[in-house]
């Protein structure tokens, strides 16, 4: 067992957060109505259990990050040490305007732009490769489903 | 004698021309529609429903049949080659199977999917062929407490999935089993944890978080931390085709795995998961490479693919003898024999023997269509890690995010996709397994309803569960699984501290 | 530009290629208008099944020139519900399939919009509940089932699908009829007919609820005996005594139909209902009913529309009475 000097920040907020969602969990389990029926088991024990679950794991991690930090860690300082944060930034994004513009644009054009900020997220640099793939791709993919299986996704702006 | 004459005509009616092509077009789809996630098997079927409205049924519904097996050859290769589960069946596999293509060593470790689905199903076919009507029996003997029981054992086992700390393995299902409790309360019919959002009423769909947190998550956290200037995944070492040694390591697991997952395709709710996570669980155990687990063991790749295939012949046994279906895609194969007018069921037998036998020879091609497919695809499949790393991903998030848009064209999917997939890169930056996450949901909902009915029939009497026979067999054999390694270990410290005492003398 | 270009011209060409591949149905020369059917369910249900008949029966007779299917599922039908409501204001060709399983849906899930927000075009089909038990039971008619409940309420097991579904309806309204009270029965939610089928066949239940058509394959074959069928009168095809023969005041029928969108004109609502009355009555239509085994149940304009105003009344009162909507 290595023991750290400090204390892993992120395996202590993991921590934190699995207790507190144990807290929330127990705490909304009382706002359902019981109902027990002829069980004798209602709706709530389940619940109760998972919460106090989560809540025992949350201890158990947040007692390990503040005693030399989370057990059977792989060595990976290495990996960790210089995120791309310009790639999560482009991943993220291309996902989120997919969302925002799926159904106003349409499907093909919205994979298009998801297509093309995720490969630059990745570090691509060649944008009219990229476009070209992605339109090729996306119409492919449209039309095979809408037209061969009768899934419908939506046309956006080349739909009349 | 009659059975084999049975199936011989059914061969003559499976090997006419419009049937052999229909039944290749079906396994040929079904792989297709297995390898992309977030679309499956039971979406592909209802969709072609209308369109084969007017087709011979023999023919549509040997297609059907082809879509629902072909998937679930097909689920597997994307978990081995890219940690993203085309199915929800083939979560275990991503596990074994992704770290050996890490290793260089994809190509093994398709061709063991591929062998041990190929075995896998043609047992199963078989065991379907002469045995159903006695296999059909007892899993009619399980009811809700029965089923708790099998989801004990199921638990218990899990903690071979845990990964390499029981703290963060604990906390991986703990966060499944929540994620299982939103939703509507089917006993009661009350929302649970939905927050006031009517999306959430029918809870998380188990593909939506399969791809959020293998698919969107590693993709997130391949593109931040390892995205080094090397251009693709991982490359081949050594030959892509399965050595000796190999082969000896998967044979067993082979036949294990279908062991498992036959019987769990013919109870209903039994489905296709749970018996490859006790397929992975009894590998582990039983090897002697049991250090590889974690690392790329085969075992763990031939077990539980040849389980899931294995349990897709199983669901075919009480569909047709009872008109029962054990899971959503024989639901929807069910839908097409009465768009047909056919009602499968012990008549069907009497009423359309062809049709029956000619589907169920089918499946003995199909089997073999399937394996002279994907054997040579798997040097085509391999050559996919050679795409270059941008392409691979944008391409594998266009088919994520539409699996997840289709399921009821809304954007929440692609919020929630999102949100998982946030959760899938943090637990992998912080060394958290996401296979629990799926385990807990899984298992969490249906042994709470279960335990839930038990009570209900028992009138609350949990002693149910160990008077009815089955049950009380399935909980004896898991106290067996708990006690026994430790009772073993016990024994071999005693025996040590023992020679520790005698040999100074 | 350019590559949007060169992506029309290839999806041209798929379109072409995949045209023949998917047998999407002749196209038809005469232009009458275009139509959007809403499915509020996955594909492959019953309300899939319906949104589906119902687009080739209307192409099938050239009274639709494209119509469009579209998948909206969730929560009993209401997602869909709420879509058509907020997204196809005074749209005369949206329409939604929709049906008894909805209303109740709209109670339990506490749903902002009702069926009262849409315009009722036509009830198409229906089908009627039977309760089963395994050839094995004790219970032979209707008249032993309530000896039994009356003996011991607890003890029998009534197992059908989800709490507040069309099942537990009908068990709570046999339940009410035969002076027991409706919240008090031992009711078990399976997540599937199937799943129903099973427990009955393997005898964990007393005794079994779900659509006629679930269970018939194993009625005929004599491993299941229907104790009652919720018809008003007995069925042609269907060899089973109704609860009134026996008894029960009870009749059920888990209808499904054809909504429009709200804020249409009146000029417009007629039109639909021509339209689906048209399809309703034609041969391609009666073939489908044929081949599915539902239920022909037309119903149609202001008959239908004070009826889907009925069901909500009696669906609010009964899932009031089970318990099923809290607070």
């Amino acid at each position: 067992m290595s023991t750290r000097a400090r204390t892993d920040v992120g395996e202590l907020l993991i921590s934190l957060a699995l207790l507190a969602l144990g807290g929330f969990v127990v705490f909304e389990t009382q706002g359902i109505a019981e109902t027990q029926g002829y069980s004798q088991v209602g709706p709530r024990l389940f619940p109760y259990l998972i919460g106090t679950g989560l809540t025992l794991c949350g201890t158990w991690l947040a007692w390990q990050a503040l005693s030399g930090g989370w057990r059977a860690m792989p060595d990976e300082a290495g990996t960790h040490a210089a995120p791309d944060r310009t790639g999560f930034v482009l991943i993220s994004a291309g996902v989120v305007l997919h969302m925002v513009l799926i159904g106003w644009a349409g499907f093909i054009l919205a994979s298009t732009l998801l297509f093309v900020l995720v490969a630059r997220g990745f570090g691509s640099t060649k944008p009219v490769r990229d476009v070209a793939i992605a339109a090729v791709l996306s119409t492919a993919v449209y039309f095979l489903f809408t037209q061969a299986l009768g899934l419908s996704l939506p046309a956006g702006l080349f739909g009349g | 004698m009659e059975t084999l004459n049975a199936l011989l005509s059914g061969f003559a009616v499976a090997l006419t021309l419009q049937n052999l092509l229909l039944g290749f077009v079906g396994v040929t789809l079904g792989t297709a529609v297995g390898v992309l996630p977030g679309v499956g098997p039971a979406l592909t079927v209802a969709l072609l429903l209308p369109a084969t409205a007017s087709f011979d049924p023999t023919g549509a519904l040997i297609m059907f049949a082809g879509i629902y097996y072909g998937a679930m050859f097909g689920g597997s290769t994307t978990s081995i080659l890219l940690n993203t589960p085309g199915e929800s069946a083939t979560i275990v596999t991503a596990m074994e199977g992704n770290m050996m293509a890490k290793r260089g060593r994809a190509g093994p470790a398709l061709a063991t999917s591929a062998i041990g689905s190929f075995v896998a199903g043609t047992i199963g076919t078989v065991l379907l062929t002469f045995v159903s009507p006695f296999a059909v029996d007892v899993a009619l003997k399980f009811g809700p407490a029965e089923y708790f029981s099998v989801m004990v054992l199921a638990f218990v086992t899990v903690s071979a999935v845990l990964g390499s700390s029981p703290a963060r393995g604990l906390a991986a299902l703990f966060i499944g089993l929540t994620i299982g409790l939103i939703g509507l309360d089917s006993q009661t019919g009350q929302a649970r944890f939905t927050l006031g959002v009517p999306e959430l009423l029918d809870g998380l769909d188990i593909v939506v978080v399969a791809v959020g947190l293998f698919a969107v998550g590693e993709t997130l956290y391949v593109a931040t931390y390892l995205n080094r200037g090397v251009d693709t995944i991982e490359q081949m070492k050594g030959s892509i085709w399965m050595s000796k040694d190999d082969w000896k390591r998967s044979w067993k697991p082979w036949l294990r795995g279908t062991a498992f997952g036959f019987p769990f395709g013919c109870i209903p709710a039994g489905g296709a998961e749970i018996p490859t996570f006790l397929s992975y669980a009894t590998e582990k155990k039983l090897s002697q490479h049991s250090a590889e687990f974690g690392k790329g063991a085969i075992e763990g790749v031939a077990g539980p693919e040849a389980a899931n295939n294995a349990s897709a012949s199983g669901t075919l046994m009480p569909l047709l003898t009872l008109g029962l279906p054990t899971t959503a895609t024989a639901a929807i194969i069910l839908a097409a024999f009465q768009q047909y007018g056919l009602q499968p069921g012990p008549l069907l037998f009497d009423t359309q023997p062809e049709l029956i036998w000619g589907l169920i020879a089918s499946m003995y091609i199909g089997n073999v269509i399937l394996l002279a497919l994907n054997l040579p695809l798997v040097g085509v499949w391999v050559k996919l890690l050679s795409i270059p790393r941008p392409l691979l991903y944008a391409g594998i998030l266009i088919f994520a995010t539409m699996g997840a848009y289709g399921i009821r064209n809304s954007w929440f999917d692609l919020a929630l996709l999102y949100g998982i997939g946030l959760l899938g890169f943090v637990m992998r930056r912080y060394d958290i397994p996401v296979a629990p996450v799926l385990v807990g949901l899984i298992l969490g909902p249906l042994s709470e309803q279960q335990f839930r009915r038990a009570l209900a029939i028992s009138q609350g009497d949990l002693s149910i569960f160990v008077t009815q026979p089955i049950s009380a067999t399935v909980l004896a054999i898991t106290a067996l699984v708990v006690i026994v390694p430790q009772a073993w270990r016990l024994v071999r410290r005693m025996q040590a501290d023992a020679i520790g005492h005698h040999s100074p003398i | 530009m350019r590559h949007n270009d060169i992506g029309a011209g290839l999806g041209r060409a798929l379109r072409t290629v995949l045209a023949g591949l998917a047998l999407a149905g002749a196209t038809t020369l005469a232009c009458a208008a275009d139509y959007k059917i809403l499915v509020p369910a996955a594909p492959g249900g019953g309300y899939d099944q319906l949104g589906r008949a119902v687009q080739a029966a209307l192409q099938a007779n050239k009274l639709a020139d494209r119509v469009q299917v579209n998948n909206v599922a969730g929560a009993g039908g209401t997602i869909g519900l709420a879509q058509l409501i907020n997204s196809s204001k005074g749209d005369g060709g949206a329409l939604m399939a929709s049906g008894k399983g909805m209303v109740s849906a709209v109670f339990i899930n506490k749903s902002p919009v009702t069926l009262a927000n849409v315009t009722p075009i036509a009830r198409l089909t229906g089908e009627y509940e039977v309760l089963v038990v395994p050839a094995s039971s004790p219970l032979k008619n209707m008249a032993d089932l309530v000896a039994a409940y009356k003996a011991n309420p607890a003890a029998v097991s009534w197992a059908g699908g989800f709490a507040g579904g069309v099942d537990q309806l009908t068990a709570g309204m046999i339940v009410q009829a035969i002076g027991g009270e409706a919240g008090k029965f031992n009711y078990v939610a399976f997540g599937s007919g199937g799943e129903v089928l099973a427990q009955v066949l393997g005898g964990h239940v007393t005794v079994g609820l779900g659509g006629f058509n679930e269970f018939a394959g194993q009625i005929k074959a004599g491993k299941l005996r229907a104790l009652a069928v919720t018809a008003p009168a007995r069925v042609p095809d269907i060899d089973v005594p109704t609860l009134k023969e026996q008894g029960i005041a009870v009749e059920f029928v888990n209808w499904r139909g054809i909504m429009a969108a709200p804020g249409i004109s009146d000029a417009q609502r007629d039109e639909l209902v021509k339209t689906v009355t048209q399809m309703a009555k034609s041969d391609a239509w009666k073939a489908t009913l044929a081949k599915n085994e539902w239920v022909d149940m037309l119903m149609t304009g202001d008959e239908f529309r004070q009826y889907v105003e009925a069901e909500q009344k009696t669906v609010l009162k009964l899932v009031n009475d089970l318990g099923l909507v809290k607070r």
